[in-house]
């Protein structure tokens, strides 16, 4: 069964319920809340036939990657061939098309990118992922958009999160399309105005791999949130989550919180209700999971806020927006 | 016909604007050596300072932004408030918000009780029970949480302290939807290359303008004849922009106007400083108060970042001293002061002046009439409800 109709099964058996529809459908009722499951916690991706992570057996070596980018930094305005002889220099033989492939991979195929790459300017590529357990509240942030397929009333819906790592503090907003520009909303309405408030000092930007976001999508995405980053004074490291490389310690904070989320969000969804009913719901779930919903930290338990508060001694001073209903 | 208007700010020129799109031929009078009034944006390699108006409220001035070819963005500004201790502090206590939401829906049907009139962009009738200061009108109505929301946009807008300023100015500036739009932080629209782009762009559209201060008007036969101190000249009619001297007018009905209009003392002060993460911030124990420092926006241009700071009263270096060392003492560090000007704003009226009519009697047979007051001497203080309220006159004068 493919995706689409794993949701049709499941919106069904939410609103008709679960044994009748199971028989309907001939599957069991274990395998149609394993289904639900990754539904609440991925969205429409968690229900797609899962993969087993493939690395082909000729992928250059990262320590060969790592050294082209140092050449790279050096000699931002040579090509791929000239910095093929330089790496044979350092007794590394890759093919020139392997070091295309590779400046391909990350946005450099072109002189001026390559030249504002060597200059520190984005794209940062090759900045090791920071220890996440290690990091301060407000450093590491999780990006991440989950598709939660089609809705009769609703229509399509997307959300869009940003999530800190350590204190678990999070926005989200719904909308009805993937575009990165949703993700500079998200970021220039509520997140950095937040994270202004709450002392936070953003070093890394983790985007996680929910959506597929295509390769050549990335490098739009990842200058317009550092264009808005920059103009409020912030210099963060963006990381982007690998294709088919799986960061378990992420994914299970991901979907812990997205399960939360969707389990408030269904409802809405199942009863038809318009995209600004859902809107709305969305801010009172997040009101109420920022300041009083109870997670698990190492050594309590508590809402995201009151663990910032209680780690850091910060008493959060947010402005009025962030207590009332606000379209957009 | 002949029309000459009498300042050169961003109601002025946009008044010859569109005067010259009808065929008219508009000649504007500017006492200072450069135009824009309001509009100053001071330019340096990689950075611009607004000293004056630094945002708009994104409605109906697009239109002419579009019209002009200017580039703008929209973007969201954030805000701190900080308490006398300079200690980062909520606008509203958390729990006084659901009554913010409330008193906001009360406020609207209470203010829609005195509002006659269907040009919102201009004032009109001023309702007695609206002719107390804003404090007093809140206190009475038992509005405590927008009193405390809208203290420091009053103070921002030039109007000066909440317990003077009378409620039918403070209302109509900041009518309900306004202050939403600030308690919602919602998106301001800011001129790429700078207010002063739209004054440069609108002149390139206007064929006569003049740098002369104007000593008399007096009308003349049919028209109007304008001495300045170069020579005179006669019109069919003077559009009046700006504040002049009373007895600079020779038209009894005007002349009285601009007897009773007052204006508030406005410093802004600009510096670089080099905080990089440093936000608008209003300081809540200053506002209203002469020589004291209200607010400072501040934003990044390239690596650097620019505060202007507002005060009220007259430009000084007690005064320019002061701002800084109140910025200072907030925790940000100020590398020089990079310009400095003083302002006269917010044409209004005290309350001994500010009849109930006005200014209804000036809009009474304008057809009639040789010298006409518009712009912010009779509309609204903001750039789109004055862009409105000269395009309606316009269109209905001529």
């Amino acid at each position: 069964m493919n995706s689409e109709l794993k949701l049709r099964v499941i919106k069904e058996a939410l609103t008709l319920g679960v044994s009748a529809t199971c028989r309907k459908y001939k599957i069991s009722r274990t395998l149609f809340y394993r289904w639900l499951k990754r539904y609440q916690q991925s969205g429409l991706k968690g229900l797609e036939p899962v993969r087993k992570p493939f690395r082909p057996h000729n992928k250059t070596e990262q320590g060969i990657v790592d050294k082209l980018f140092v050449l790279i930094k050096k000699h931002p305005r040579i090509g791929p061939r000239e910095l093929k002889y330089h790496l044979e220099g350092h007794g590394h033989y890759i093919s020139e098309s392997a070091v295309y492939n590779i400046l391909m991979r990350h946005g450099l195929t072109r002189k001026n990118d390559r030249v504002r790459y060597a200059r520190g300017i984005y794209p940062q590529i090759g900045v090791e992922a920071p220890d996440f357990d290690q990091s301060k509240s407000g450093a590491c942030w999780l990006l991440w958009a989950t598709s939660y397929g089609s809705f009769a009333g609703t229509g399509t819906i997307y959300e869009f999160t940003i999530f800190d790592y350590k204190s678990k503090v999070a926005c989200s907003r719904v909308y009805s399309t993937f575009s990165p520009g949703h993700f500079t909303s998200l970021l220039t309405a509520v997140a950095i105005p937040i994270a202004q408030c709450l002392d936070f000092d953003a070093k890394y930007f983790f985007f996680m791999d929910t959506l597929g976001l295509q390769d050549k999508d990335y490098p739009a995405l990842a200058s317009q949130v550092q264009d808005a980053l920059h103009h409020s004074g912030l210099s963060v490291a963006m990381h982007r989550q690998k294709k088919q490389t799986p960061m378990p310690q992420l994914e299970a904070v991901r979907e812990a919180y997205t399960a939360t989320m969707s389990a408030a969000l269904l409802p809405h969804l199942l009863a038809g209700h318009s995209l600004l009913e859902v809107r709305l719901a969305l801010q009172q779930f997040l009101r109420h999971y920022n300041f009083n919903h109870t997670l698990d930290y190492e050594h309590r338990s508590c809402p995201p806020l009151e663990y910032l508060t209680s780690t850091t001694g910060i008493l959060p001073v947010l402005p009025i927006w962030a207590y009332m209903d606000r379209q957009y | 016909m002949r029309v000459a208007i009498i300042g050169g700010g961003f109601c002025g020129m946009l008044a010859a604007y569109l005067l010259e799109q009808k065929g008219i031929k508009a000649t504007v009078f500017e006492r200072e050596n450069t135009l824009g009034g309001h509009c100053q944006t001071y330019v340096s390699k990689n950075f611009r300072v607004e000293l004056g108006t630094a945002f708009f409220l994104n409605d109906h001035i697009e239109e002419l932004l579009t019209e002009l070819d200017v580039a703008y963005t929209e973007r969201h500004s954030y805000r701190d408030f900080v308490d006398k201790n300079h200690a980062r502090v909520s606008l509203l206590p958390k729990c006084d918000i659901p009554n913010l939401i409330a008193e906001l829906t009360r406020l609207e049907t209470l203010l829609s009780r005195y509002s006659d009139q269907s040009d919102q962009t201009t004032y009109g009738h001023v309702h007695e029970e609206l002719n107390v200061s804003t404090s007093e009108f809140l206190a009475q109505h038992d509005f405590r949480a927008i009193g405390q929301a809208i203290k420091p946009h009053l103070s921002a807008y030039g109007f000066g302290s909440i317990h003077k300023i009378q409620a039918y100015y403070a209302f109509n500036a900041l009518d309900v939807p306004t202050i939403n739009l600030f308690v919602r932080g919602d998106k301001l629209l800011f001129i790429n290359e700078g207010t002063a782009n739209i004054i440069a762009k609108l002149s390139r559209h206007i064929s006569d303008i003049r740098h002369a201060e104007v000593t008399h008007i007096t009308p003349h036969g049919s028209g109007v004849q304008i001495a300045h101190h170069y020579g005179t000249d006669t019109f069919d009619k003077v559009l009046i922009s700006t504040g002049l001297p009373h007895t600079a007018i020779g038209d009894a009905e005007c002349s009285d106007f601009m007897r009773r209009v007052t204006t508030n003392e406005y410093t802004s002060c600009a510096f670089e400083i080099g905080n990089k993460n440093r936000v608008t911030t209003y300081y809540l124990d200053n506002l209203g108060q002469l020589n004291k420092l209200q607010f400072f926006h501040a934003y990044r241009q390239k690596d650097r970042t620019i505060a202007v700071a507002y005060a009220y009263g007259l430009l000084n270096k007690n005064l320019a001293n002061s701002i800084q060392r109140e910025m200072l003492e907030s925790g940000l560090t100020v590398k020089h002061i990079i310009a400095a000007k003083q302002w006269h704003i917010f044409p209004h009226m005290r309350a001994e002046d500010l009849g109930p009519t006005v200014y209804t009697n000036l809009q009474k047979n304008r057809g009639s009439k040789h010298i006409h007051l518009i712009g912010s001497l009779v509309a609204k203080p903001s750039i789109s409800h004055l862009y409105l309220s000269v395009k309606r006159f316009i269109q209905e004068v001529f």
